[in-house]
Order: structure tokens, then C-alpha cells, then sequence
């Protein structure tokens, strides 16, 4: 059984379609994820991108750019960007 | 070569010639050889260019020429096929020019009956085109001279009584020889840079509008058929631009040091999010709307009541025109943006040029090379949206130090002098486009060597091919090697070549950059189309034809390697942020740069060799380089 104080939350913003259904999930828009404590920023984008994870490009956190090897803390803010194409 | 003319499956086998010169009208039928050598897009623009013209002529006079050319693609019902190129001359370069555009405009002529137009010769009086089911005449335009981009299509919509006509149209601009004046396909869709738009103006030619009826014949409808099934199931998906349109990611280029900011001094802003393509929507958008049969409708039509009304007509900025006359200007207000987009299409010119060549005025303001004399009072202050507003005014109108800044920055520069020259930040004059070469160095080196200048549309984006979810497929055309964005070496040389040649293709084929194809469903659309056994090879040797051709072009303009050279700026790192210390190395851009001469197979002076033009089968290019050197 998961308790609440092994449960964090955090904002995750995706500019890459998720392949698999997240709750919540909607291009380019900010919204809320439960997320094991201790889980990794690569961890997240796995779970929210799924197959589509070959399209991430960087990722930030709270407006920082940051590794996929960062630990998550609670109510941050994150932020999953596709490579960067032409436009 | 096989002169006997055949119908061509997926053409209609036809090219229109405008005499404006001695209102003539004629139409060529090209033999099936010409079509296969030379596919469409710049593959048909180069060759004419380069044939058809001599040296250093008047690109506003009435010896340039003026092509508009399909793809075998163009009009075909599937998504992404809504694409035409225009080419001539250009007036803002001097160099090759060649722009493209989407749209229904290319469809529609591809329906009624043409593959290309070439328009030779001056109108005395304003005239436009009409084309209607394999007939053409020219009209009268003096009624609509002077008008505006959205009240000209419509009248010309009234006066032939069809509200389904298409228009290839310019505004004032293009009449007053701007050098950046652009044309618009159906007021929103524009065929944007090096200034085709006052060629067209230089001819008096106000629009050509077209309507046809017939349906493109193709080699194997079902393959073309299931490829847009597939592409409206899975666009979602794989092209996210549907959404928000281009410029939903500025943040993520903010980050990364790609978004210009302050004439290119930086590559991050502080406001970005102020001016994201998700803000604009969110506060202005007034719906999406696409091209010809495509269902991703990346185009995002915007109204905005105070204190600019912006008319809905003219669409709204994508992600060139949100950086040009956002961050690139230091401009945080989206209004602003919204309204200079639209002033830009009301008028007919260039976005990306004329973004830049204000926020080239306002660093030489701020730095004391213009003062408030010379602006007519206007602070013309990186950050100032009113400032810059006016200034694009006065650019449209030709008026005060807009006149000067409407000759594009390079030739401005040379006016204002004082060092302002290295404050213009252009590759043969053509402005630069929002993708800084410090972070994307391919694409740096391709601004630098291509024919047309810095163009962005046939470049490499060296962060897609950071890791590679696309190598698999890409492995057909051997691009396969991840190489660190930021890297500029002899293998980025390579991929510039090779993975170049399959950028430009799109252009030649009359399709859209943006719908996400692989390159087997490419091969598989051509082969669909044409009919004709169809190779990666193949494509790509097409690809190249094209781009000796235009380089020929210019070097018989005079051109050398010393107007392929980079601005100083992206010598020198950005002020902050990700990319503080990567700069675009001389040493290695020059190496780079030698390295491509010879995969073209060019020489150290960029002019191509004689065994290159013999394996392209284009031997009958000699004639153009004076090759082998006359002995004096």
C-alpha cells in the first residue's frame, strides 16, 4: 500500500503527444501527476511519454534546464520538449 | 535527350510563358526528360534562370525572369501537397532567389492545367493574370494598384464572379520595390523571402489568379489515397504543430540558446512566454485553418481589438514573425507581434527580413549609429512595440529612415557605415532566419553556402539529429550518426551534404516540410504520382542538379566564397544563458565549408567542375561557366 507521504506531485508541461492516455494530459498545457518519491526526472518523462520518448529533446525544471538523473522534489515544475525542429 | 513530348502521369505535361513586354501569351510542352531531370520547385527555377538570362541584368527590370513552379506533388489529395515555389533574380541579394509558399494557390493551378508559369518581360500599365482551365489572359489591374493585399483578392474574386479563385497576389510594397516585398497566396500564405514580390511589382503584374477543374492525374491513386488515410489517423501524434502552430516550443528554444533575441546578441528572453505561439492563441486566436488536403492546419488566424485592431483577414505570426519582431526586437508585447504580422500581409513583405533589419535599426540606435534626428523622433529602443510599429510603418510606406531600412540591412548598413555593417546580420544579404548557427551549426553552415542566401526551409536542424528516433529510416539515405548540435567538424560537413540534399527535396516535389512523412512514404508518394521507378539516389541527384544549377548562377553573378561568409556575430558567444561560450569557430567554418565545395563537387572557388556537371548530365552547363578558362 502506497501512503500519501510517498506520493509527490508535480506539474509536467509536454510538447510531445503522449502515445498511451495520462490523466489529464493535454498538449502543451500544464497538469497534475502523482509520482512515487524518489522518482527521477527521466523516470517521469518515460511514464508520461511512453513509446514517444525518442522524441523528447531537453527538459527543464522549474524553468531550469536539468538531467534525467535529477530527483524530483514536490510542486515542481517540469517542462518535457520535443528536439527542436524548424518552424 | 528524348525530344518527343509525352504526357507525364502526376504533370500536366505544360509551362505558361507571360511576354509583358508584347502582352503575349504561349505555352511550352516539355518533353517527359525535362520533368524526370529536373522534378519541379528550384529544380525547374535554376535552369531557366540560368538559361533564359545573362549576367548581372537589373533583377527589377524587364530582363528578369519570374518563374512559378509546381511539384509533382503540388495538388495531389493527400496532406502537405499544397506547396509551390517562386523564383527570379533577386532584388534584396543579387544572387538566386527563390522562395515558397503553401496554400490552395499551387493546387489550384496544378487543376487548372499548368506546371509552371514564366513571366519575361515589364508591363507598362498594372495588369493581373487569369487562369482558367488551360486558358490565360491578361487583365487590366489599375483598379486594384495600390490596394491592399485582402480588398485586391477579393475584388479580383468579384470582378471574374467566383469566390473560390486563387491568388498569387503582392501589396503596395511589392509595388514600391521594396527589396523584401513578398507575395501571398490567398492573403495569408506567403511566399516570403528574397524579394520575389518586387520583381513581381517591377513587372506590373498584380496577382495571378487561377481556377481549375480538372482532377491531377496520378500513376496509383490507391497508394496516394492510403498515405493520406494514414497521415489524418496519426498527425496528432507526429506533428504537434496542429495545436498551436509553429512557435509552440519558444520556450524550449529560449532555453536552449535558438531563440534571437536583441539582433542575435542572445539566443534566450527573459518574456518569452509573453509571446509563445500557446499565448497568442490563447488570448487572440480566432481559429486554425491549413493548406490544400492536409488536416494538420498549423495556421493560426488572430484578431486583436486595442489598442492595434488587427484584421482576422491576414492570419496570424508563426514562429518566424513571433521572433523576428519578438524577442529578436526585445519585444514582450504579443499585440505588437500580432500587429506587425499583419501590417507585414496587409502590405506584401518579408516578416523574417523585415523583423530583422528593425532590430538591426534599433541596435545601431542604442549604440549611437542612428539618432533621434534620424528616426523622426521614434526611440527606436530594443523592448519599444510602439517604436517598432511605427518604424514598419514607415518602412511600407518608404518614408524617412523606413525608405533606407526597406533596401534590406545589408544595403542599409553600407549607408549608415561606422561599423554598423556588423550589426547586419545577413548571408549575401538575405536576413537571417530565427535559428541561431552557435547552437545549430549545420544550419549555420548551410545560411552560409546556400545559393539563395540564409535560407532556413532546405536547412539542416542539428538538435533533431542529436539522437536520432528518425535514424532508422534515415539509414536509407545513410544518415545515421548522432552528432552533438554545437559540433562543427567534417562529418557535420557530411550530414550538411547528404542529409541537405533530402531537405531541399520537398521544395522540388511541391510538399511541406512540416507534415511529418517518412522518407519511405516519400519515395513511395513520388513513385505513386510519376509512375516512374523512382530511388533515394535518384531524388537526391535531382536534389543536386538544382543546387549546382543556382550555384552556377551566381557564380557567374560574380559571387565567390567571400559572400559565403557568416556574420561576425556568431563568432562571438551570446551574453548568457546555455550557450554563453559556444561560438561559430572561422577555422572550422571555413574547413566545413571547403569540405562541402568538394562533396558538391565544386572547386575551391565554389564553381562546380566539369566532371560533376558531366555525372549530373547537365554537361550543357559549360556554356555558363566558360569552362575551360578562355586564354587571353
Amino acid at each position: 500500500m502506497i501512503k500519501n507521504q510517498d506520493i509527490i506531485i508535480v506539474m509536467v508541461r509536454s510538447f510531445i503527444p503522449s502515445r498511451e492516455l495520462v490523466e489529464g494530459y493535454e498538449l502543451g498545457r500544464p497538469f497534475k501527476i502523482e509520482l512515487p518519491r524518489g522518482i527521477t526526472l527521466g523516470e517521469l518523462a518515460q511514464t508520461v511519454l511512453s513509446k514517444n520518448i525518442d522524441q523528447l529533446g531537453i527538459m527543464a525544471v522549474n524553468g531550469e534546464g536539468a538531467k534525467k538523473n535529477l530527483v524530483l522534489s514536490p510542486g515542481d515544475k517540469v517542462d518535457l520538449y520535443a528536439l527542436l525542429d524548424g518552424g | 535527350m528524348d525530344m518527343e513530348n509525352k504526357t507525364v502521369v502526376g504533370y500536366n505535361g505544360r509551362i505558361l510563358r507571360i511576354n509583358l513586354n508584347e502582352r503575349k501569351i504561349s505555352v511550352e510542352e516539355p518533353p517527359t526528360d525535362y520533368y524526370q531531370r529536373y522534378l519541379g520547385g528550384r529544380g525547374f527555377i535554376a535552369p531557366t534562370l540560368l538559361q533564359e538570362m545573362s549576367a548581372k541584368m537589373d533583377p527589377l527590370g524587364p530582363d528578369n525572369k519570374l518563374v512559378f513552379a509546381l511539384g509533382p506533388l503540388t495538388g495531389m489529395p493527400f496532406p502537405g501537397s499544397g506547396r509551390n515555389s517562386v523564383g527570379a533574380k533577386s532584388p534584396l541579394t543579387f544572387a538566386f532567389g527563390e522562395a515558397e509558399a503553401g496554400g490552395f494557390w499551387g493546387a489550384e493551378l496544378k487543376r487548372a492545367g499548368f506546371d509552371a508559369i514564366i513571366v519575361s518581360g515589364n508591363s507598362n500599365t498594372p495588369v493581373f493574370l487569369w487562369i482558367k482551365d488551360g486558358q490565360a489572359e491578361l487583365r487590366d489591374a489599375s483598379h486594384i494598384w495600390g490596394t491592399e493585399v485582402a480588398p485586391a483578392h477579393l475584388a479580383i474574386q468579384k470582378e471574374l464572379g467566383d469566390k473560390h479563385i486563387r491568388t498569387a497576389i503582392i501589396g503596395p510594397a511589392g509595388e514600391k520595390l521594396i527589396r523584401f516585398a513578398c507575395i501571398l497566396n490567398d492573403i495569408t500564405h506567403a511566399a516570403g523571402r528574397t524579394g520575389m514580390g518586387a520583381v513581381m511589382g517591377s513587372k506590373k503584374l498584380k496577382a495571378i489568379a487561377v481556377r481549375g477543374r480538372n482532377t491531377p492525374q496520378m500513376a496509383d491513386q490507391k497508394i496516394i489515397a492510403d498515405l493520406g488515410r494514414w497521415m489524418a489517423q496519426n498527425f496528432k501524434e507526429k506533428a504537434a504543430v496542429w495545436k498551436y502552430g509553429t512557435g509552440h516550443m519558444m520556450e524550449g528554444y529560449s532555453l536552449a540558446g535558438n531563440l534571437p533575441t536583441f539582433n542575435f546578441q542572445d539566443g534566450g528572453f527573459a518574456a518569452v512566454e509573453k509571446i509563445t505561439a500557446q499565448a497568442v492563441c490563447d488570448q487572440f486566436r480566432v481559429e486554425m485553418y491549413g493548406c490544400y488536403a492536409c488536416p494538420i492546419r498549423c495556421k493560426k488566424r488572430v484578431t486583436v481589438g486595442s489598442p492595434y485592431f488587427v484584421d482576422p483577414i491576414y492570419g496570424g505570426p508563426e514562429y518566424e514573425t513571433l521572433a523576428s519582431f519578438g524577442s529578436n526586437c526585445g519585444i514582450s508585447d504579443p499585440k505588437a507581434i500580432c500587429k506587425a504580422h499583419e501590417i507585414c500581409n496587409r502590405n506584401g513583405i518579408d516578416t523574417i527580413s523585415a523583423g530583422a533589419t528593425i532590430s538591426f535599426a534599433m541596435e545601431c540606435f542604442e549604440k549611437g549609429l542612428l539618432n533621434i534626428k534620424d528616426t523622426d523622433g521614434i526611440e527606436l529602443r530594443f523592448g519599444n512595440g510602439e517604436a517598432m510599429l511605427k518604424m514598419l510603418e514607415q518602412i511600407v510606406q518608404k518614408q524617412g529612415l523606413g525608405a533606407l531600412l526597406s533596401e534590406g540591412s545589408r544595403l542599409a548598413a553600407k549607408q549608415i557605415g561606422r561599423g554598423s555593417e556588423e550589426l547586419a546580420i545577413n548571408v549575401k544579404g538575405l536576413e537571417v532566419p530565427m535559428h541561431d548557427p552557435r547552437l545549430k551549426q549545420g544550419m549555420g553552415l548551410h545560411y552560409s553556402v546556400h545559393p539563395a542566401g540564409a535560407d532556413h526551409c532546405s536547412g539542416v536542424h542539428d538538435t533533431l539529429l542529436e539522437k536520432g528516433p528518425q535514424f532508422e529510416e534515415w539509414a536509407a539515405i545513410d544518415v545515421n550518426e548522432s552528432i552533438p548540435s554545437i559540433e562543427l567538424s567534417p562529418r557535420k560537413a557530411r550530414l550538411v551534404y547528404q542529409f541537405g540534399l533530402w531537405r531541399h527535396l520537398p521544395n522540388y516535389l511541391g510538399l511541406c516540410v512540416l507534415v511529418p512523412y517518412s522518407s519511405k512514404q516519400i519515395l513511395n508518394a513520388v513513385e505513386a504520382v510519376t509512375g516512374w521507378p523512382m530511388s533515394y539516389w535518384r531524388l537526391m541527384k535531382t536534389v543536386e542538379r538544382g543546387i549546382t544549377l543556382a550555384k552556377i548562377f551566381n557564380v557567374r553573378e560574380g559571387f565567390t566564397p567571400a559572400e559565403d561568409a557568416l556574420p561576425r556575430r556568431f563568432g562571438v558567444s551570446q551574453r548568457g544563458g546555455n550557450l554563453k561560450g559556444v561560438t561559430v569557430d572561422p577555422g572550422k567554418l571555413s574547413e566545413a565549408q571547403k569540405l562541402y565545395f568538394q562533396m558538391m563537387g565544386w572547386d575551391e572557388q565554389g564553381i562546380p567542375t566539369r566532371a560533376r556537371l558531366v555525372e549530373l548530365d547537365i554537361t550543357w552547363a559549360l556554356a555558363y561557366l566558360n569552362f575551360p578558362p578562355k586564354k587571353t
